[in-house]
């Protein structure tokens, strides 16, 4: 339900793809974008056409009257009108927002981006909201002189590549009587995991777990060949005779013995859909296995190795979402 | 990390920090709107303020804030159907004001969303015009002033995420907004084109009550009640004439029905205009009044201002009451040469007297006119008479009736100025001169600072003018043989002298003028207001026009637009730049840094450059002088005054940042006159 309604927002958002084209142009997907007078919109609120309202009424009565000093108080709130404006326009100018991380989420479940914003020293950027305009907001009181990071949250919609449209980010600081707003496509990698589904553990490729934990002991691996060392090598794998003999550091490769473990497949589940299937899958992945037993996953041709870890759990949840 | 609890709470967070801290912003803006009404609009309205506030604060705190929308349509009808039978009058101002109120308290019931908010506000804003319907002075522009930095306050509260900003925060943040928008509301002010009224809606303004009105009658009076209002102010071109001779004439009573007087304005007096052989010109700043009559100097040539005349009877006379402060030119005639002349009705209607009233004092006057054949005698015959027997008083007691000027005369003795004048009025009809009533004002006070004379109601005055053959309209003041001292110190000066007993609250204010400190503040203070009224309360499409032409003499109307937008412009780009630019403490770059930058610039090197960047200042100077070293000599003085300031802890920042000044002017000077240079060395050649 939540996904059908975020769709369809998501259309209606821009409305034309002329205007999007314009819009890619104009502001195009970045990592890091600055924000400046390319890439910030500004408009009066509906509170701000409701000052101008006002305004022209108190110029009229002021008029009628004849009275210098009601024209004053009309000329005083179109000048404040005004410098609203300015100072909105600079609440926003000069943030730097950048995003640099894969994010992954649950479908049908909200998920917070890491978005870092980065103000201009000596210049306050207060109330700034930053969301995607389909969903909900977080918002920022304020952005100062140092790098902050920002969670604004969103829904994943469906399972794969995620594309969440462009990053609004917006204040209406300090009168609210204008809205200035950006644009932001942050080239954000954002995606859907198969919602885990609990079901009944498939035995068949069940593995000794005496020998499974064997492997993450140092020193079992088997040698390799003789190259120079690169600084992410450990420096008890330099071989300081050949070292001496070349004037070079040279350290010799370990190639780890294939770990033992049990292998996923979708094939373990017979007579429910694929979609359920991967839920299941992505319910071992997540809890039963963990982060602390080794598995292997196997998805229609393609093939995850053996292996344990955060890294290795987030390869076998990445392949579970992208799989067609 | 995948949160929606938390997400829900924020949802209802928007609407949770409605309570308190905004209601309490929004309640006092409304409060200090109010305030200036509060003795204009019935009690029973403030009532009903109060309770509806009350009512919001008290659910402030609490969880179930609305109230049922019956109950609003309820309270709100409420209070309207009161409005409507308090002042059961549709078009009056203050009808409409107290409707306004109600609007921006009642909206206080259904307080729900950040849009009410907005609503009270910016009917706030509008409410605050209705200041200036009532009064126009420097304290309350700063009254509403303030008003309006609480107004902008709070829309600033309602941006902020709650919790954010405490306390009186909201105004400080807010200020900045209205510093940087005053020099924008200074060139709209100077220059955004005056129009004249679409509509006009009168001001029933309760202004001027104590002032004058078109008709005396004498018995009416117990007890002499005079305030210190203010009515005008007058600044004289050159140095302004003695007190004594400052006799504001504003209305006068011609006619005359039993003892009353009375104003008509159908009579038809020969008013010629005097050639002027030494004309005296003023300019009055008069408070509204309710009369339609502006007070002027005897006799009155000429008038320039909005909507007056000089009528036939030689005063002035505006189209409507004066409602508002406004600014009028006269040019006077002290001594008029005798142009006058008294058509035949005139003469009839200024000698009629009721038939049946007064019968002594017509008595009285045919005497007089069969002794004394001269008219000017009969006058210095009564006026001696007046000086030996009559008294001033200022609690006369009451004479009434029908035959009151007779009591007056021939029984109490016992008076004010309107009774002297009414009463001499009639004794000279009754002896055949000619003769009517002025009321009016005598003297004022002369205030050093603003270099004006200023006119209060305690000095209202009447005296009596008389038509005598071959001199034409004289003033006679009998009120100046009776108590010379009136006219001499004027009223401040009459009442030291009586010693008189000072019973009204009103006489206070002459009272503190006894201390010599405050007597100059008050003046500095009024000199100040003085020169409101004539700047900006009086700034109307005419004055606008005379300060333009006083700068630009061939401007043309057209223009005015034109210039003030870019005027406008200017002054908006500016305050563009500085609101972007400002970058507080944006580039840190120490005075070393910058001094080293910018003389590698004036030695024409590029300070981006990092070989240049590698040398010092005094490097710099001789690589300078392998390049031009004429140019590289002008340097030695900063570059003396750096190594000092670097090395030696000598010269301070300001004195190398004057030593590089000096170098930046020194060479833009250099390289200008260079060809002039060349000329010379082949001169010497």
């Amino acid at each position: 339900m939540w996904s059908r309604r975020a769709g369809r927002k998501q259309q209606n958002q821009f409305p034309s793809n002329r205007f999007k084209g314009w819009l890619d142009k104009r502001i195009p997907p970045a990592s890091k974008i600055s924000l400046s007078h390319r890439n910030i919109f500004i408009l009066p609120t509906r509170y701000g056409f409701g000052f101008v309202v006002t305004f022209v009424l108190v110029l009229i009565a002021g008029i009628n009257y004849q009275n210098a000093l009601v024209h004053g108080l009309a000329f005083f709130m179109i000048s404040v009108f005004l410098i609203a404006m300015l100072q909105t326009y600079r609440n926003l100018e000069g943030l730097c927002v950048h995003q640099f991380k894969t994010v992954r989420g649950v479908v049908g479940d909200f998920v917070r981006v890491p978005i870092e914003l980065t103000g201009i020293p000596g210049r306050d950027h207060l109330a700034v909201k930053i969301f995607w305009p389909d969903w909900v907001t977080d918002q920022r009181s304020s952005v100062q002189s140092t790098t902050e990071e920002v969670q604004p949250t969103l829904l994943i919609p469906h399972r794969g590549y995620v594309l969440p449209g462009r990053l609004r980010l917006e204040s209406n600081f300090p009168l609210g009587l204008f809205c200035a707003w950006s644009w932001l496509d942050l080239d954000i990698t954002i995606i859907g995991v198969p919602r885990p589904i609990k079901g009944d553990r498939p035995q068949n490729h069940m593995v000794d777990q005496q020998s499974l934990r064997a492997d993450q002991n140092w020193g079992l691996e088997t040698l390799g060949d003789i190259r120079p060392y690169r600084s992410e090598d450990d420096r008890r794998y330099i071989h300081w005779r050949i070292s001496a003999r070349r004037q070079q550091l040279m350290a010799q490769a370990r190639v780890a013995p294939q770990p033992l473990g049990q292998w996923l497949s979708l094939d373990d589940f017979s007579g429910i859909a694929t979609e359920e299937r991967l839920g299941r899958l992505a319910y071992l992945v997540l809890t039963d296995f963990g982060l602390n037993q080794s598995f292997g996953l196997e998805l229609g041709g393609d093939h995850l190795a053996i292996g344990v870890g955060a890294a290795h759990q987030a390869a076998a949840l990445d392949m579970l979402a992208l799989y067609r | 990390m995948i949160a929606r609890n938390s997400l829900e709470s924020k949802v209802t967070g928007g609407a949770e920090r409605w309570r308190c801290t905004t209601i309490h912003w929004l309640i006092m803006g409304q409060v200090l709107l109010l305030l200036p009404h509060v003795l204009r609009a019935p009690n029973w309205l403030w009532l009903y303020c109060a309770l509806l506030m009350g009512w919001t604060l008290s659910r402030a705190q609490s969880d179930r804030y609305a109230m049922p929308s019956a109950a609003k349509l309820g309270v709100v009808a409420i209070g309207v159907i009161f409005l409507w039978l308090s002042f059961s009058q549709w078009f009056t101002v203050m009808f409409w004001v107290g409707l306004l109120a109600l609007m921006l308290v009642a909206k206080l019931i259904e307080l729900r969303s950040d849009r009410d908010a907005y609503q009270i506000l910016l009917l706030g804003f509008f409410f605050s015009l209705t200041h200036f319907l009532y009064s126009e002075s420097i304290l309350q522009t700063v009254y509403t002033l303030a008003c309006l930095w609480v107004l902008c306050a709070t829309l600033m509260l309602l941006q902020s995420p709650p919790g954010s900003l405490k306390g009186l925060e909201p105004l400080w943040r807010s200020s900045s907004t209205l510093l940087l928008a005053i020099p924008l509301l200074i060139v709209l002010f100077v220059f955004f084109p005056r129009m004249s009224p679409f509509w006009t809606i009168p001001l029933d303004k309760n202004v001027g009550v104590t002032g004058l009105s078109d008709r005396l009658v004498l018995g009416d009076i117990d007890r002499l009640v005079r305030s210190d209002e203010l009515v005008f102010r007058a600044t004289f071109l050159g140095e302004p004439p003695p007190s004594r001779s400052l006799y504001w004439r504003t209305l006068v009573l011609n006619e005359l029905a039993g003892s009353d007087w009375r104003w008509n304005p159908e009579s038809r007096v020969d008013f010629v205009p005097a050639v002027s052989s030494s004309t005296l010109s003023y300019t009055l700043v008069t408070q509204p009044l309710s009369i339609a009559f502006v007070p002027s100097l005897a006799r009155v040539q000429r008038v320039f201002g909005e909507g007056v005349r000089v009528s036939p009877l030689g005063v002035v006379k505006s189209h409507q009451a004066l409602s508002s402060v406004a600014q009028y030119q006269m040019q006077s005639e002290l001594e008029p040469a005798f142009d006058e002349s008294l058509t035949q009705p005139s003469r009839i209607q200024h000698l009629s007297l009721s038939t049946s009233a007064n019968p002594i004092t017509r008595a009285y006057g045919l005497a007089l006119k069969q002794q004394w054949p001269k008219p000017r005698d009969r006058v210095a015959q009564v006026l001696n008479w007046f000086e030996r027997e009559f008294t001033y008083t200022l609690s006369p007691g009451t004479v009434s009736g029908e035959d009151s000027i007779d009591t007056f005369l021939f029984d109490t003795k016992r008076g004010f100025c309107e009774h002297f004048a009414a009463s001499f009025s009639v004794l000279m009809r009754a002896a055949g001169i000619p003769a009517r009533v002025v009321l009016g004002y005598q003297g004022g006070q002369y205030n050093p600072v603003g270099n004006y004379i200023e006119v209060r109601q305690f000095d209202a005055h009447a005296w009596s003018e008389i038509w005598i053959e071959g001199v034409g309209w004289r003033r006679v003041d009998p009120t100046s043989v009776i108590a010379p001292e009136r006219i001499e110190k004027g009223m401040t000066g009459m009442i030291r002298l009586s010693g008189q007993t000072l019973t009204d609250a009103t006489w206070r204010y002459l009272q503190l003028q006894g201390f010599a400190g405050f007597y100059q503040l008050q003046q500095r203070l009024q000199a100040l207001g003085h020169l409101w009224d004539r700047t900006i309360v009086n700034y109307d499409q005419s004055e606008q026009w005379t300060l333009l032409q006083r700068h630009w003499p061939k401007l043309d109307t057209k223009h005015l637009g034109l210039i003030g937008l870019v005027f406008f412009l200017l002054c908006f780009g500016m305050l563009g730049l500085s609101v972007l630019l400002n970058r507080r403490g944006g580039e840190r770059v120490s005075h070393a840094h910058r001094w080293h930058r910018d003389f590698a610039q004036c030695a024409s090197l590029d300070p981006s450059n990092p070989k240049v960047r590698a040398k010092g200042v005094v490097e710099i100077q001789e690589v300078w002088s392998k390049l031009s070293p004429e140019e590289a000599e002008l340097a030695t003085n900063f570059v003396h005054e750096f190594v000092s300031h670097q090395y030696q802890g000598g010269s301070g920042v300001l004195t190398v940042t004057r030593a590089l000044w000096q170098l930046k002017a020194t060479l833009l000077w250099w390289r200008w006159v260079r060809p002039g240079k060349r000329w010379r060395s082949l001169s010497r050649a």
